[in-house]
């Protein structure tokens, strides 16, 4: 479903990812892991358009999309989460999950026409409400997102890109600063996710939460692919051992 | 007779150059447009009125004092409409009150020492120097020295010191230069302290040059470095020194070849242009756009 | 003192005024700082004036052609702006405004640097009528999709990038909106105050309009009318100080800044009035 093919960027004069090629399977859960400063969170915003890649080429369900501004991108399905994302402080959960370029409902100047959507406006916010059920979050649609603990932000920010209507999704660090409960909560979503047919490819540090959900876990250092395989696989793999021991964060 | 025309609108630039460099000092190190700048510009030439017109003194007294009236000027901009904004992670609130200190600066001016053009003059006012067919007022060619030492002066001091250094540190990455031990504020105090030394100082030397100053002369000019450092591009302070001295040529050709009314004009569309087929300037570096988001 | 306040004079700047900051509050609820505002009230201006004065055109469609050419001018500039990022399209605004000011004094059919007359005067009906238009057409803006887009532009042009929104595109609108809006409100000045002349429509038009949003409260419309009604206020009452003007507003933006910095009105303000008069008229439904 994504293929990256042979991707370089640089900055200056340091190679962040260096001719990195990466398959996707649709309906797959992909994990990325590697030593700090690898390339991880690069590579994520090149394929999510943040970013233009100095080399190489990516697609997506077949189609190139190396030359797209990332809004676009967004819109072909590709949702990327990520660190430094947020809710919109101004706006409950609710309406947070409204906002959305989701096509069929108009967010142009016809919008201001009241009645004009309708139809579509329900049909949206049946959606927004059984995907906030899914997340265990519809009791809360009507908080603001400082009153809702940072767990629940996090997977917030996933729903909304569910919502969006997104198909592969690019989960940056999710569980970053989540507690145990809270990331179990976040593994059962994931999978349930990838239940409904969702593609999802995951960068963490959490190795137990890695290797509990992934089918298969891609390993960078220093910009490079050093291997590919099944959980157990990379866990007993010399290069990735070496590259993990290797650096002072082990 | 056009290398004349060249010559002095080289010398305009060269007044642009330090205008435009005030405002590249502080966009470059914390991210902000100074606003209040092109009104320190004007209050460098008051001053200069003042103490030439009005106190009488002669002018190896007068650099000093122009020069630390713009570095108070720079700290009281950097206090009061600064250091709160920055450390909030606003960018436009400084924008707004370094808008709101140069209305502050204006309005005391015009009201203590009135709406007309204050008079001042050098007894090398009239002053010509020759080079073979042509000629140049000797306070435009002091003009065009002063900014060639001060343009020196500030790439040894950016390139070559330690202080330079820590100052690009700061404009590079503040966070990570507060754990390396940098003093962030005094840093930006410095900067914005320099930045409105050379304000003042272009201010002061503008005056000489046209024999006036006036309580509204900062909006135009002011303006008008704005306008170049945008053209040089974002971040580069190479960049607006060069777009200063095209502006100024530019400038001098469109008032002398066309009409002198157009001449205000001019920069503003060649920003217009450039920012049409080059939206990141002549010098920019998209990095730095990022950063302003 | 209250006869001040009720000349026809004082009605229209008000009204004027409030549109002034609406109009700036609406690029501003995306995110998107138009320095150039005074060229795009006062390029409406003078096409509404020198058609109605100098082409005998009527003034409604005069109205109509200044918000047209206000609205345009907005878009264009701020698109070639926002190809370079959202810094660069403030400072093109602020180009428009230049430029359009050297234009103005270049034209001799206007009077040049001296300005012109400009006959049909307005009434404080017709000023009012356009506010409350305007003010009605920014609430249901507001409260639309299309406000919660800008809003979310507004907190964080990556995150909605990552949602599928082309910012580029909604601002490039917001300026149409209030572009248009700011072009109402130069219509309306040029036929209060009726002499125009270049100098008029300089910077400060611009100061005025965003002190009123910046001072009243950035986050809701209600700032802008909130900013706009209280210093037009204020400074009627220290009309002797007319003289610091520029100074008084300098130290508000200042202090309040400093100490408020979102704005006296804020969001949370708007939401507590909301309810409250919700409560008022569920009160007043039960006692029917």
């Amino acid at each position: 479903m994504l293929e990256i093919k042979d991707v370089t960027k640089n900055f200056g004069g340091v190679s962040a990812v260096s001719h990195v090629s990466i398959k996707v399977e649709k309906g797959e859960i992909r994990g990325l892991i590697g030593p700090n400063g690898a390339g991880k969170s690069t590579l994520f915003k090149l394929v999510s358009k943040v970013l233009k890649p100095d080399g190489g080429a990516i697609s997506f369900d077949g189609a190139v999309i190396t030359g797209f501004p990332s809004y676009r991108v967004a819109r072909l399905g590709i949702g990327y989460v990520f660190q430094d994302s947020l809710l919109f402080g101004g706006m409950t959960l609710f309406e947070n999950m409204l906002v959305c370029a989701n096509t069929a409902v108009n967010s142009g100047l016809l919008s201001l026409i009241p009645l004009y959507q309708g139809k579509e406006e329900k049909r949206l916010k049946e959606r927004v409400r059984d995907v906030l059920e899914q997340f265990n979050l519809g009791t809360k649609a009507e908080f603001y997102p400082r009153q809702l603990s940072y767990g629940d932000q996090r997977r917030a920010l996933i729903a909304r890109t569910v919502i969006n209507g997104a198909s592969l999704f690019l989960l940056d660090e999710p569980s970053a600063g989540m507690n145990a409960i809270e990331r179990e909560e976040l593994s059962k979503d994931i999978l349930e996710m990838r239940r409904q047919g969702h593609t999802i490819f995951i960068v963490e540090h959490n190795l137990r939460l890695i290797m509990g959900i992934c089918d298969s876990i891609s390993v960078l250092n220093f910009g490079k692919l050093i291997h590919e395989g099944t959980p157990k696989e990379v866990t007993s793999n010399a290069a990735v051992i070496e590259a993990y021991i290797g650096t002072k964060n082990g | 007779m056009i290398i004349q025309q060249i010559a002095n609108g080289l010398m305009l630039g060269s007044l642009y150059a330090l205008i435009a460099l005030g405002y590249a000092l502080v966009l470059g190190i914390l991210g902000i447009f100074n606003m209040a700048h092109a009104e320190i510009f004007m209050s460098g030439a008051v001053i200069g009125w003042l103490i030439i017109s009005k106190w009488h003194l002669s002018l190896p007294f007068a650099i000093p004092i122009v020069l630390m009236s713009g570095a108070a000027l720079g700290l009281m901009t950097e206090f009061f409409c600064v250091r709160r904004s920055v450390r909030a992670g606003s960018y436009f609130v400084p924008v707004a009150t370094t808008i709101g200190f140069g209305l502050i600066l204006t309005t005391v001016v015009a009201n203590w020492a009135g709406t007309n053009p204050l008079p001042i003059s050098v007894s090398f006012q009239y002053t010509q120097v020759r080079f073979g067919d042509a000629s140049f007022p000797l306070a435009n060619i002091i003009v065009l020295l002063t900014s060639f030492i001060v343009l020196g002066a500030l790439a040894y001091y950016l390139r070559g010191t330690p202080f330079g250094l820590a100052t690009r540190a700061v404009g590079e990455n503040p966070e990570v230069s507060q754990l390396l031990g940098l003093n962030t504020t005094r840093i930006v105090q410095l900067t914005f302290a320099i930045s409105s030394m050379i304000g003042t100082l272009s201010g002061f030397l503008f005056g000489i040059m046209a024999g006036a100053a006036h309580p509204y002369m900062g909006e135009v000019a002011g303006l008008k470095g704005l306008c170049l450092v945008v053209i040089g591009g974002m971040g580069s302070m190479t960049g607006a020194v060069i777009a200063a001295f095209i502006g100024g040529v530019a400038e001098v050709m469109t008032s002398v070849y066309w009409e002198v009314k157009y001449a205000d004009g001019v920069l503003w569309f060649i920003m217009f242009l450039i920012l049409l087929f080059r939206p990141l300037g002549l010098l920019g570096k998209a990095e730095e756009l990022q950063r302003l988001q | 003192m209250i006869d001040s306040f009720l000349t026809p004079l004082f009605l229209d700047l008000l009204g004027i005024n409030i549109l002034l900051g609406v109009s700036w509050y609406i690029p501003a609820s995306c995110g998107q700082f138009s320095f150039g505002h005074c060229g795009l009230i006062g390029v409406a201006a003078y096409l509404s004036g020198a058609m109605t004065t100098l082409l005998g055109v009527p003034f409604p469609l005069a109205i109509l052609a200044g918000m047209g050419i206000s609205s345009l001018a907005g878009m264009l500039f701020s698109a070639i702006g926002l190809k370079s990022k959202d810094a660069y399209a403030a400072i093109m605004t602020l180009a428009l405004a230049q430029i359009a000011v050297v234009a103005f004094k270049a034209i001799p059919a206007t009077g040049g640097v001296m300005g012109f007359l400009v006959t049909p005067k307005v009434t404080p009906g017709i000023v009012w009528a356009g506010v409350l238009i305007s003010l009605l057409f920014t609430y249901r803006l507001e409260s639309s999709r299309l406000g919660r887009t800008f809003e979310a532009i507004k907190t964080s042009n990556k995150v909605s990038a990552t949602l599928g929104i082309n910012a580029t595109y909604f601002k490039i609108i917001a300026f149409g909106i209030g572009g248009a809006m700011a072009g109402l409100a130069g219509v309306l000045y040029a036929h209060c105050i009726s002499w125009i002349e270049p100098h008029t429509f300089a910077v400060w038009l611009t100061v005025t309009s965003f002190t009123f949003v910046l001072l009243g409260g950035w986050e809701t419309m209600w700032g802008g009318v909130a900013g706009a009604i209280l210093l037009t206020f204020l400074l009627e009452v220290m009309r002797f100080a007319s003289a610091w003007r520029p100074m008084i507003y300098g130290v508000l933006i200042i202090a309040v800044l400093a100490f408020r910095p979102t704005g006296l009105v804020t969001r949370g303000n708007v939401r507590s009035a909301g309810r409250f008069f919700s409560r008022i008229n569920r009160f007043m439904l039960r006692n029917r």
